[in-house]
């Protein structure tokens, strides 16, 4: 199987890099994401649920997360908790995002200095 | 119990909103997340739950959609496989419709653009024409020359009280000049009223008046139509009071009409419009020339020529007008003594408009319409069939499919995506077809002389919708019917025995049974229009066509008097005779069979006969009759003798002569045409067709063209044993006598008399050519179906071969039902055809509706063509190993 280049990827819209971010730093289960997301942004970032099972859908698909092992029983019987790590390939692309947008500020910071950079 | 029990039921109930891959996987989890929100409590906890609901809500679509997109190209290349890896079936299926579809679009653009198009004036609804009703029984004819008399019209029009307007026109053919150039223009004659009448306003300039027809050529003005204002004048507005050369007068341009006006024809379009006070001005002889004393055509009630169009007043309807009309005529006939027409007809212009002259126009398309609807219906039997056939042998793969786990949806899917591929195929070479039909029919001339070449015709493309509808449904339906009984199918059995159910099979002995009744019907009109086509080719026109080129002139364009005109005629003729290979020539206004101006003729020494005998009539040069080969059956026919100044002579037909004379002493008696002039008949000629190819023994009188001379056309015809050099030798003898002069439309007589079979033309080549069509689409389908048999049975046939069956008895097994559906069908598709063919009666010539030939002619081929198409597939049964079928097993 032929293993996507990380910068494929790109550039990653606002949600899929929050959501990424959040399960890079651990494991963590739909609600777990959401809170995550509201609290780091101090409540600017109020992800929907339906949004963020798009998201989770896709990020699956692609590989770029998957489902953890860890299945907590929570207190009622049927409610199984799925996790959601990280992959390698899920890591690479947000470090590769992160490497675009700092080279991007860089540059921003370069123009307003009055130089002519190399943008991207 | 947990808080938000409640919640996640409704929830997980809404999951069944949501794609199964979805609602078995990220599904529940989304619920639980909800959930969590919910129990977590820092908002309101009604809010969150609203909010979970409508999220839920509003993300299904969105999940469809992704659901829909990551899974279509897998499957769109699974059903390409499929429909390519055994093409034959598809590709049949696509094409039969393409040419339902493409067929029913381009003939119902076509019925749309002839008949249902409205008139392009203001509130058509509310116009009506009105007919004169000669005989009760016939209904409303209008002849090309009998309409309405100039004074009824003028009785009529202050009297009748149900209509806001009355309004008459008449059209002409008449001499057009511009800038010294010739040519011939439709010009319509109207009256004053016309324009207001019709509510269509001039773009330029005024229309025609009332007070424009008050006095007879008192007021030479024209309006343009829009295409004569464009070609001749490059749409100038500085072209009013220009003068138009019309015949001999010169009119003043007054206005121009809007672009697409076409009066109240459906189909021609006038280049210019005239008051009707103005008919003596566009010389267009007889009646309505100077030569009479007075203004006869203002006067005369003897010969009706205005069409009469009317408007309704506001909530009357046509059978009141009708009404009102009726006490009108009652009340002006006893005043004027003479008759004017007993009984009127109003009938609503668009109805009207498919009367009359236009009847067998109006047949003859909706024999079209008949066809293609035809050949729509035999085009989805055929792909119903065939989907039939073709899921029957599917049934096994399906059955594995479905016990490989695949559902029913999801094979109904499957299905589903496969007929639509086909549909899209076939609606595609649809288009392609209908743009090709459009063109053939460019080719054609409808009943009338309607030019199908010269209609604004394109694909409607709302037919087009509505044929493709109906074809894809078809698609639709049929080629689900294997994926519900598939999942029906125990998929055990399936992989058993390939069990194909005898459920289908009664049905496709049904749709077998149509095919073959719908192609016969077809074939059997096929067979009936070329052998009217043949009979009137070789019908009695009371001469033979066959030697015999002709060619036109028309000398007043080119400013000839009657004396240049005399010298020209004589000097065409002379050098005509004297050329080698040509027998004789002669001149004619009229080459028969073609539409003639009829005029009374009144015995003149018989006073007791008070009816006059409408007689066609023609001017010709003394060797007319050697140069059609018509004899001269009493007295002489005409001479140099009978020259301008010698006393009038006229050569009769016998049917005229028997009309003139009850003694039969035709010759020496005296007549009077129109009650004016006196003529001496000198001879008796054979009867010819006159008008049509059948009118053999309608009267005709024939005057001498030397004596009387005429400048309008004039046919210089030639009979020589090679009549297409003829026709060269005759343009090269009027360059001769006057280089000036266009000898136009030089050919043989018998491209004349072919265009008059163009309907039987052209139902032969339509009927012959879907016929062919639809017999091909019907074997393929008992090929199929043979075929589906034969692979079905394998294991059976194997067996009875090997038990020494007869090869007779392994055909009837695979065949037999077919067999008895195609004959079933043709049993079928008689008594349909023997019934149709009455409505087509009206197009055979010298052929019977149900014309054995036709008939037999027609089902022999077809039942062999089924007969080797069944055989075809029962012989690969033969052909089977008895060992290896039972090892198949």
């Amino acid at each position: 199987m032929v293993v996507p280049s990380p910068e494929s990827f790109l550039p990653l819209k606002t949600d899929v890099l929050l959501v990424l971010l959040v399960l890079a730093r651990r494991e963590r289960h739909g609600y777990g994401i959401l809170r995550d997301v509201e609290r780091r942004s101090e409540g600017e970032v109020r992800l929907h649920t339906g949004a963020l099972y798009r998201t989770l859908r896709r990020l699956l698909a692609d590989g770029l997360i998957q489902e953890s092992d860890r299945r907590p029983v929570g207190p009622d019987d049927e409610e199984r908790r799925r996790f959601y790590r990280i992959t390698p390939l899920g890591t690479a692309v947000v470090t590769a995002e992160v490497e675009r947008m700092s080279r991007l500020v860089r540059a921003a910071k370069l123009i307003r200095a009055g130089k002519d950079p190399r943008l991207v | 119990m947990t808080r938000g029990g409640w919640l996640r039921r409704v929830l997980r109930a809404m999951l069944w909103l949501y794609p199964a891959e979805f609602r078995h996987g990220l599904g529940a989890d989304a619920v639980d997340t909800h959930v969590d929100r919910y129990r977590d409590g820092r908002r309101g906890r009604g809010g969150v739950a609203f909010i979970a609901i409508v999220d839920l809500l509003s993300s299904a679509p969105l999940e469809w959609a992704a659901a829909v997109r990551g899974m279509w190209p897998a499957r769109l290349r699974f059903v390409l496989r499929a429909l390519t890896h055994r093409p034959g079936v598809p590709a049949v299926i696509v094409v039969t419709l393409a040419l339902g579809i493409g067929a029913n679009t381009a003939i119902f653009s076509l019925i749309d653009a002839v008949l249902l198009r409205p008139v392009p004036v203001a509130d058509p609804a509310s116009l009506v024409a009105i007919y004169r009703i000669t005989d009760a029984a016939a209904g409303p004819i209008v002849p090309a020359d009998s309409g309405v008399p100039f004074p009824v019209y003028r009785d009529l029009q202050p009297r009748i009280r149900a209509l806001a307007g009355l309004a008459a026109w008449h059209d002409a053919d008449v001499a057009l000049a511009v800038g010294g150039r010739g040519s011939i223009a439709q010009v319509a004659t109207v009256s004053g009223n016309y324009f207001q009448v019709l509510g269509v306003p001039p773009v330029l300039g005024r229309a025609i008046e009332p007070r424009d027809d008050e006095t007879p050529l008192a007021s030479p003005v024209v309006v343009l139509s829009d295409g004569l204002w464009a070609r001749e004048f490059n749409r100038d507005s500085g072209v009013l009071g220009q003068t138009l050369q019309l015949g001999p007068t010169a009119f003043t341009i007054v206005g121009v009409a809007p672009a697409g006006f076409r009066g109240t024809h459906l189909t021609r379009t006038p280049e210019a419009w005239v008051p009707m006070t103005m008919m003596q001005g566009l010389d267009l002889g007889g009646m309505f020339s100077g030569r009479f004393s007075g203004n006869l055509f203002t006067t005369f009630r003897g010969l009706g020529w205005l069409h009469l169009v009317g408007r309704l007043q506001p909530g009357v309807a046509p059978a009141a007008a009708e009404a009102d009309l009726s006490r009108v005529l009652a009340e002006i006939e006893p005043r004027t003594g003479s008759a004017p027409p007993r009984q009127m007809a109003v009938a609503p212009l668009s109805a009207g408009a498919a009367m009359a002259e236009r009847r067998n126009l109006v047949a003859f398309i909706g024999l079209l319409g008949g066809l293609v609807a035809l050949i729509l219906l035999l085009a989805c039997v055929s792909a119903a069939h065939l989907l039939l056939v073709r899921g029957g042998e599917r049934v096994r793969e399906l059955g594995i499919c479905a016990a490989l786990g695949a559902g029913r949806g999801r094979l109904m899917a499957t299905l589903l995506l496969e007929s639509a591929c086909l549909a899209a195929a076939a609606c595609v070479a649809s288009i392609v077809v209908g743009l090709g039909v459009v063109r053939l029919l460019a080719t054609f001339t409808l009943p009338g002389a309607i030019d199908i070449g010269a209609l604004d015709l394109s694909l409607d493309w709302r037919v087009l919708a509505f044929a493709i509808g109906v074809a894809s449904g078809t698609v639709l339906v049929f080629g689900l019917i294997p994926a519900i009984r598939a999942s029906r199918v125990d998929p055990v059995r399936a992989f058993r025995d390939g069990s194909r159910g005898a459920t289908t099979r009664g049905a496709r002995g049904g749709l077998i049974a149509a095919q073959i009744a719908i192609s016969l019907v077809i074939l059997i009109g096929a067979g009936l229009f070329v052998r009217s086509l043949r009979a009137g080719l070789t019908t009695d026109l009371g001469f033979d066509p066959e030697p015999i080129a002709s060619a036109t002139v028309e000398l007043r364009l080119h400013g000839y008097d009657t004396t240049r005109a005399r010298t020209f005629y004589l000097d065409v003729v002379d050098a005509l005779s004297r050329q080698p290979g040509i027998a004789a020539a002669a001149l004619t206004t009229t080459v028969p069979p073609a539409p003639t101006l009829a005029s009374p003729l009144t015995a003149a020494d018989a006073p007791g006969q008070a009816e006059p005998v409408r007689a066609t009539r023609s001017f010709i040069s003394p060797g007319y009759f050697r140069t059609l080969g018509v004899p001269i059956v009493a007295g002489r026919t005409f001479t140099a003798e009978d020259r301008p100044g010698s006393p009038r002579v006229a050569i009769v037909n016998e049917a005229a002569a028997r009309a003139l004379s009850p003694d039969g002493q035709a010759v020496g008696r005296r007549f009077l045409e129109l009650t004016e002039r006196e003529y001496t008949i000198v001879g008796v000629a054979r009867d010819t067709a006159v008008e049509t190819l059948t009118d053999l023994g309608t009267p005709h009188v024939y005057y001498a063209i030397l004596q009387e001379v005429v400048s309008g056309k004039v046919h210089v015809l030639a009979r020589a044993a090679e009549p297409t050099r003829a026709a060269g030798a005759i343009r090269e003898a009027g360059a001769a006598a006057g280089p000036e002069v266009a000898v136009v439309d030089a050919r043989p007589l018998t491209d004349q008399i072919g265009g008059l079979l163009m309907p039987q033309r052209f139902g032969s080549v339509l009927l012959g050519f879907f016929g062919a069509l639809a017999a091909a689409i019907a074997a393929i389908g008992i090929y199929a179906t043979v075929a589906a048999a034969v692979a079905d049975r394998r294991a059976e046939i194997g067996i009875r071969i090997a038990l020494g069956a007869a090869r007779r008895d392994v055909y009837c097994l695979v065949a037999g039902r077919s067999s008895l559906a195609a004959l079933a069908g043709v049993g079928l598709g008689l008594a349909v055809a023997g019934f149709a063919a009455h409505l087509v009666e009206r197009f055979l010539f010298g052929t019977q509706p149900v014309d054995p030939a036709a008939f037999a002619g027609a089902t022999a081929p077809l039942l062999a063509l089924a007969g080797l198409a069944s055989w075809l597939a029962a012989r690969r049964a033969l052909r089977i190993p008895p060992i290896h079928a039972i090892r198949a097993e």
